[in-house]
């Protein structure tokens, strides 16, 4: 009886495909993808093998993590600047201090990937417990994180340890490690957003008030995300270092605002509550397809930068329109 | 903090055992001994204490500001106590913590809601409960499982995977008492979760309180409407000024010794007399549609006149006075205010035909809770405060003042901020936003929903007079008795349409009724009719703290 009640509902917030239901904020998004890499492919059809789409999410890897540690923080209606700081606080410790001391790389890296989390989580104290506002937090602690990565390594250099520069650049039975990372990454975000945790990320972002009389901790859901949120920024620092086999202590600050535009594009409410992972992915990369396409049709510099803005913004006014029609459609 | 809290950690820790705790008179059911809390320099409960049974409803009565919601929030952990002890069958209550209240049985539906409009109505129904293995949550067993406690609770029209945002009003109300009825509550509190409600819905409501003391628990009804107490309370609590003032039998006292003992002071009247309305034409509206579901609509009304919009929740009433005013867009249609062609494309064009609504849910649609009562009042008006495109600050507080006069706000308020006004001055606020404007058409859409009788009497004595002026106003009400007494006519909605009119000589809450639900019935005559007939006698106990000689008329 119950079970036949469950079927008996009809799905209301988007198209059903197979059994699984997919939002109308996601198909906008893959749509956008599909349609910037299907033109990056006509325009270098040679891109269309399983290496070069390899050497491709290389490039994009670091900007897929940031974006899905910015994406975690939005969720709860927070902000992080400082991810820029911990990715090359991660950065400059692998070139320099594994480098150095050679032998147990692994070990290392965790080290080095649990000190983001520390630094992620140092963030979440200053926002959940000391309550100062994300911005302020995370502008602070992003300037100290960047200090610290400069006294580490005060100019571009270092090493890398060959064996994670092997392992960016490597294959497993065919294929692209950076792939596999990606779907690792997907999967991961998946299970956390099925789960309880994942639940009470939702709730706290939709409304803090609220997720509290629903007996939620929402010390401990904060502290959970910011740490997330170093740990996976704390990755693109370990990667970044892989793809361009050198420490550079000052590459961070781009990222903090791309990421900013992922979620966005991707269509996470900076508002909290609603969006995920699997969108800013999808938006990093068509990012990522955007400079390929406009360093393909080889440009002056000056005009490709603005090219590539111009590229942008009718992206967001494209998907902006897409949301207003549905939202329109469903009224 | 204080030494309740001190014994009530050990009482916690050594549960199962023998309660030492237990207090020899009633041993079953919640006591309250001594409760004070202060927010600043308010005292907003002074010492309350208060007893109800186990297997009883508990009506707690009282005006906006009373203190019943700091008592509720203080029952639920949400808000911690200055000082005194709660016991439930016995045991002390650890106060301050949500987690601590849920384990002690402590369920309450929230007048604000406590369900999170980003998850579905599984994932809020089951918060905390999900079924799930290794914190992985299993979706299909939990919108089953979901399914089912609705169907149990006669609320399957409530689709489980239906995002919560995506709810009438009314629904969420009703998901909000079916989460605090998921499991079986020794305490369940429903802080006005009728209000939002159709009568049909609130009777559900006041069924699931009985049967919730009937199966042993105890149940404070926090409501407005004294018909409810009537019909689902034993026992009653009036609160007055943070403290108990009348604790008894319902059937111990009239509605006219409950309003006195809520007021402090005898009430002359709830409704004012209306005027008849004898201006001419002031608005017209042929073939109205909004969306999809409501129109084609006609509507005439007149100057100085109010015309209720009744029917039940949900039949395009509030798409009507939202198209009216400017905040939701015609598909098609026309009108004519005052014989000038009027389509208003904005609230801006709206407030520009001297046509102002007060809407619905105050605390999001009709004010901005962080700023003071000040700069609300006088943003509609702001072309008449601002000088060389600066805000005049004594035009601004004249004006301000002028506003808050009318509604009777009191002028050292001026300066507070919105959101930490009581429900009922908030509404004031509201409704001096809309006058400031000097609207000729003025749109109230269910202004009384939540407000104490005492507010409630003084809105109705303002509506008077400003129809008396001339003012033609739409007010649309849940309530079936404030449609009778305070409507020169009632014109009726059904699925988006005006059903029928009714004359101020046929109007009776009986008629509304059987407008509103014969005609929706059609199918099956006289299932219909008896509906009509049960919600009549429903709507009839209702409030009438009117003069006798009016009395006949609503019945």
């Amino acid at each position: 009886m119950s079970a036949s009640a469950a079927q008996a509902v009809a799905p209301r917030r988007g198209a059903l495909v197979g059994r699984v239901k997919i939002s109308w904020t996601g198909l906008t998004t893959a749509t956008i993808l599909i349609v910037l890499a299907v033109v990056d492919f006509i325009l270098q059809p040679a891109l269309l093998n399983l290496l070069q789409i390899g050497i491709l999410m290389q490039t994009a890897l670091p900007l897929v993590l940031v974006g899905a540690a910015q994406t975690l923080v939005v969720l709860v209606r927070g902000i992080d600047l400082s991810v820029g700081g911990i990715m090359v606080l991660a950065n400059a410790a692998t070139a320099v201090w594994v480098g150095e001391r050679g032998g147990a790389h692994q070990l290392m890296i965790f080290l080095i990937l649990g000190l983001a989390a520390a630094a992620g989580l140092l963030n979440g104290i200053l926002v959940a417990v000391a309550r100062f506002e994300p911005f302020v937090a995370t502008l602070g602690t992003w300037t100290i994180f960047n200090g610290i990565a400069l006294n580490i390594l005060p100019t571009d250099g270092g090493t890398p340890p060959p064996s994670l520069i092997s392992f960016t650049f490597g294959t497993t039975a065919g294929i692209p490690n950076s792939l596999i990372v990606l779907v690792v990454l997907l999967l991961a975000w998946r299970a956390l957003r099925g789960s309880r945790l994942g639940t009470r990320i939702y709730a706290v972002g939709a409304d803090e008030e609220r997720a509290r009389l629903n007996g939620t901790s929402i010390v401990g859901v904060k502290l959970f995300v910011y740490a997330a949120a170093g740990l996976l920024a704390g990755l693109a620092g370990v990667f970044l270092a892989g793809v361009t086999s050198s420490g550079t202590p000052t590459a961070g600050d781009p990222y903090i605002l791309t990421s900013v535009a992922a979620v966005v594009i991707g269509g996470t409410s900076l508002a909290g509550g609603s969006g995920g992972i699997g969108l800013t992915m999808m938006a990093a990369l068509a990012l990522i397809f955007i400079s390929d396409i406009i360093s393909a049709i080889n440009l002056e510099t000056w005009v490709s930068v603005a090219a590539s803005s111009g590229l942008l913004l009718i992206v967001v006014v494209a998907r902006t329109l897409i949301d207003r029609e549905i939202q329109r459609r469903r009224t | 903090m204080n030494a309740g809290t001190a014994d009530a950690a050990t009482q916690a820790a050594g549960r199962g055992q023998t309660p030492a705790g237990a207090s020899a008179g009633s041993p079953r059911g919640l006591s309250v001994e001594g409760l004070r809390k202060r927010f600043g320099s308010v005292r907003a409960l002074q010492g309350v204490t208060l007893h109800a049974q186990s297997g009883h409803v508990h009506a707690l009565l009282g005006e906006n500001g009373a203190g019943k919601s700091t008592l509720i929030k203080i029952l639920s952990g949400v808000t911690r106590a200055d000082e005194g002890s709660v016991r439930l069958d016995g045991e002390l209550l650890t106060l301050g913590r949500p987690a601590a209240s849920t384990a002690a049985g402590v369920r309450t539906a929230f007048q604000e809601l406590s369900t999170i409009p980003e998850l579905t109505v599984a994932e809020n129904l089951l918060f905390g409960r999900e079924p799930s293995i290794g914190g992985r949550v299993l979706r299909r067993r939990l919108n089953a499982r979901a399914a089912a406690l609705l169907a149990g609770l006669g609320l399957e029209r409530i689709d489980p995977t239906a995002q919560v945002s995506t709810l009438a009003l009314g629904d969420r109300q009703l998901l909000e008492v079916a989460k605090a009825l998921r499991e079986a509550p020794r305490l369940l509190v429903l802080d006005e979760a009728t209000s939002a409600l159709s009568s049909e819905d609130s009777g559900w409501v006041l069924e699931q309180a009985r049967l919730a003391a009937q199966r042993g628990a105890v149940v404070l009804l926090i409501t407005h409407r004294l018909a409810e107490v009537r019909a689902a309370a034993d026992r009653i609590t009036v609160l007055r000024s943070g403290r108990a003032v009348l604790e008894g039998s319902t059937s111990d006292y009239d509605d006219e010794q409950l309003i006195t003992a809520m007021l402090g002071r005898r009430m002359e009247r709830l409704y004012p007399p209306l005027e008849p309305a004898s201006g001419g034409s002031a608005l017209s509206v042929r073939g109205l549609r909004v969306g999809a579901r409501v129109g084609p609509l006609d509507l005439d009304v007149a100057e100085g006149e109010i015309l209720g919009i009744g029917g039940l929740q949900g039949q395009g009433q509030r798409e009507l006075l939202m198209a009216l005013a400017g905040a939701t867009a015609w598909a098609s249609g026309s009108a004519t205010l005052r014989e000038r062609p009027y389509r208003p494309r904005s609230p801006q064009d709206a407030l520009a035909g001297h046509v102002a609504l007060v809407p619905e849910d105050r605390q999001r649609e009709g004010l901005l809770l962080t700023h003071t009562v000040r700069a609300n009042v006088t943003l509609g008006a702001l072309g008449r405060i601002v000088r060389h495109g600066l805000i005049d600050a004594r035009r601004e507080s004249a004006t301000a003042r002028a506003g808050a006069q009318r509604v009777g706000v009191a002028i050292d308020r001026l300066g507070t901020l919105a959101g930490t006004l009581s429900g009922g001055n908030q509404q004031k606020v509201v409704l001096a936003k809309a006058l400031v404007g000097e609207p000729s058409v003025l749109l109230l859409y269910d202004c009384t929903r939540g407000v104490d009788v005492g507010t409630k009497a003084e809105i109705f004595a303002l509506m008077s007079q400003l129809a008396a002026a001339g003012t033609t106003i739409l007010f649309y009400s849940s309530d079936l008795s404030e449609l009778v007494h305070m409507c020169h006519r009632v014109a009726v909605m059904v699925e988006g349409q005006v059903r029928g009119v009714l004359s101020r000589g046929q109007l009776s809450e009986g008629a509304i009724l059987r407008v509103a639900v014969g005609t929706h019935h059609s199918t099956d005559g006289a299932v219909g009719a008896d509906r009509a007939a049960d919600l009549a006698q429903h709507g009839a106990a209702r409030l009438q703290a009117r003069g006798d000689d009016d009395g006949g008329r609503a019945a």
